[in-house]
């Protein structure tokens, strides 16, 4: 299957007084044609930002962002001018914000705000010339734009979708300013969209219908999606592979259905656990607290809470490796065969 | 000055909370579950209607008596950063309700403190930081030990773990059932997360725009709910392993959105989304009714 979207070895970092602080190490990801991938991992662990750093949205400096390729569909998109990074974020790549309430502007209508995208969604850059003449001259365009915005906000089964062009996003409930934003998101005919936490805000009965609306798309228009989330029943539910993360670093990955009922890194097993089970199970968490990036631990970045831990893991670090077909973890205690050491 | 509109945040509630129990109230927004929380712990003023703690009438006593009550009613707050004096080291916020209730001298107050963050499985080295010194785990144990301190019976627990990251959630409410266990603490417990709920409850309380739509014991509740929203509510959960799919309800997707606790529906306030409503629903309030011993219902379906 060719990939859409392939991330080789990203590593951001930010220069602080007290010292370097390592944030995201050695990052390895991909998304294939057609895929629904979820990053998972607790607060602070570094999934947002790593998508950022792949959107090239992620203000640098600060952050200083090393990596060997950014694939996007055959071209490389790390370090790339930012107008033609622009032209691929308006049209190959759309993102779903967190916070439905605070992500679309509360000064212009959903209309107002919608047809904005629609216009200009390839230009990053829009001179008063390029303005004047698609407003003024071009009078189509506007009617054009006006007409996409309300077949996109059926698709996302808004009711009343002309009332919606002259609402703004105070007026509308959580769930119909989630929809909005995944009908922005879609507008541009992308191949790729990235969520970033999409029901968090939501309410239970209405991020069941958000999960249903997302999976009715995807499988509409083949999208690709990667899913950042720390609710691991929306990943399960989401997403075919599923990327574990862990103080910066990938440490388990797989298939969702591997990783979730044979889950093989010490983490990753506690984070399951921890989860109350409606079989009456619940773990007792995991001891202690994410490490000091500017000082992290040495050898394996995990060891300092790891129960199965020892003298090894202080001292090398664990690198990713493939212990059943496609079932990647980073951990010194399993062969490669899977088996305990 | 002219009303323009009311909100009856909770309505018609009759509760029943036993000694030493966990009881759960489970809803989504505008469910009135917060309102109600507070409004127990006395926080807020009820506009009618009694709370009656240990036999004593809440809302007929005066502030004085009041007061004294209080030492007995706690609150564990959702949200441990904005519940936290950023101004005061983590000993002063500790020993404010003992100044507050006059309890102990100084000596004893001293030792409760000493006593309180020991409990919390926190070392006294924190009594001198401040609270943005914390990890947020840390500020919710810190929360915790407030709420114990004046050795209270009743604890208020609203949302304690959902700002919390998983990992963090299985340790604190351990820790509250080691308290439960060891001091005989009851909790009215607020929540959305039905599993934790499953998990942590003796009887759940399912609430919908203001009004109590089912109660029953946990186990009950979860093998046998009988109002429709409790249903499709409990059908909406998404479980993380193989063998919890089998206990949830098969799904049934609502359709709508949940209406402005200003705007609430007549008759049977779920009828609009409701996918079994009949005639009756659109103007009759159904009543709460014992529908078998100890499982409440409102649901003109049962009566």
């Amino acid at each position: 299957m060719m990939s859409l979207l392939k991330v080789k070895n990203l590593n951001i970092s930010f220069k602080l007084y007290r010292g370097i602080s390592e944030v995201v190490k050695n990052i390895n990801m991909k998304v294939d044609v057609g895929e629904s991938v979820a990053i998972v991992g607790e607060t602070g662990c570094g999934k947002s930002i790593c998508v950022k750093a792949v959107l090239g949205i992620l203000p640098s400096p600060p952050a200083q962002i090393n990596c060997d390729m950014i694939n996007y569909k055959g071209t490389n998109i790390f370090g790339m001018d930012y107008r033609d990074l622009g032209k691929i974020r308006g049209s190959g790549i759309s993102i779903v914000f967190q916070n439905p309430m605070t992500a679309l502007s509360p000064v212009f209508t959903i209309g107002e705000q919608m047809i904005d995208i629609y216009k200009w969604h390839s230009k990053p850059t829009i001179s008063i010339l390029d303005w004047w003449i698609k407003d003024k001259i071009d009078k189509n365009s506007t009617k054009e734009a006006i007409e996409k915005v309300i077949n996109t906000l059926s698709l996302v089964k808004m009711p009343e979708p002309k009332d919606i062009l002259t609402k703004y996003s105070f007026q509308l409930s959580g769930g119909m300013r989630q929809r909005v934003q995944i009908a922005a998101a879609l507008i541009t005919d992308p191949d790729l969209i990235i969520f970033d936490e999409p029901t968090t805000a939501l309410d239970l009965s209405i991020q069941n219908q958000i999960i249903d609306l997302i999976k009715e798309i995807i499988k509409k228009r083949n999208l690709s999606t990667l899913f950042i989330t720390h609710n691991l029943g929306v990943a399960r539910a989401l997403c075919r592979r599923i990327y574990v993360m862990y103080a910066g670093e990938i440490v388990e990955t797989g298939y969702g259905k591997d990783v979730f009922d044979n889950p093989l890194h010490p983490y990753t097993k506690g984070l399951l656990a921890s989860i109350p089970k409606l079989t009456g199970k619940m773990g007792d968490g995991i001891e202690g607290k994410i490490p000091d990036y500017i000082n992290r631990p040495s050898g394996c970045g995990f060891h300092p809470r790891c129960v199965y831990a020892k003298e090894i893991c202080k001292h090398r670090p664990s690198e990713l490796i493939e212990v059943e077909p496609e079932h990647y973890i980073s951990c010194h205690m399993l062969t490669k065969k899977g088996d305990q050491l | 000055m002219k009303r323009v509109s009311s909100v009856k945040a909770v309505d018609d509630v009759d509760l029943n909370i036993l000694e030493g129990e966990t009881h759960s109230i489970v809803g989504e927004s505008g469910s009135g579950k917060t309102t109600l929380g507070k409004t127990i712990a006395m926080i807020y003023r009820p506009t009618d209607g009694d709370i009656f703690f240990n036999g004593v009438n809440l809302t007929k006593l005066n502030r004085y008596n009041l007061k004294n009550l209080r030492r007995d009613i706690q609150v564990v707050f959702q949200e441990p950063t904005s519940s936290l004096n950023p101004k005061r080291n983590i000993k002063d916020i500790l020993l404010d309700p003992l100044i507050i209730h006059k309890i102990g001298s100084k000596q004893e107050r001293n030792k409760a403190v000493k006593e309180a963050i020991e409990t919390v499985e926190l070392h006294e080295d924190f009594l001198l930081r401040f609270p943005r010194m914390l990890s947020e785990g840390q500020k919710q144990r810190l929360g915790i030990a407030r709420a114990i301190i004046t050795n209270p019976k009743f604890i208020v627990l609203d949302e304690p773990t959902s700002s919390l990251d998983v990992s963090v959630q299985a340790k604190i409410i351990k820790l509250l059932l080691k308290l439960q266990k060891d001091r005989g603490f009851t909790y009215l417990f607020i929540s959305h997360d039905l599993s934790l709920v499953k998990y942590f409850s003796h009887r759940v309380t399912v609430m919908y725009l203001g009004k109590v739509i089912e109660m029953a014991p946990t186990t009950e509740l979860y093998s046998n709910p009988l109002n429709p929203y409790t249903i499709a509510l409990l059908s909406s959960m998404l479980p993380v392993s193989e063998d919890e799919f089998k206990l949830i309800p098969e799904k049934i997707p609502l359709s709508g959105e949940i209406p402005s606790a200003s705007n609430i529906p007549q008759g049977c306030v779920f009828h609009p989304r409701c996918y079994k409503a009949i005639e009756k629903c659109n103007h009759v309030v159904p009543k709460l009714i014992e529908i078998k011993k100890d499982h409440f219902v409102r649901c003109h379906l049962y009566e």
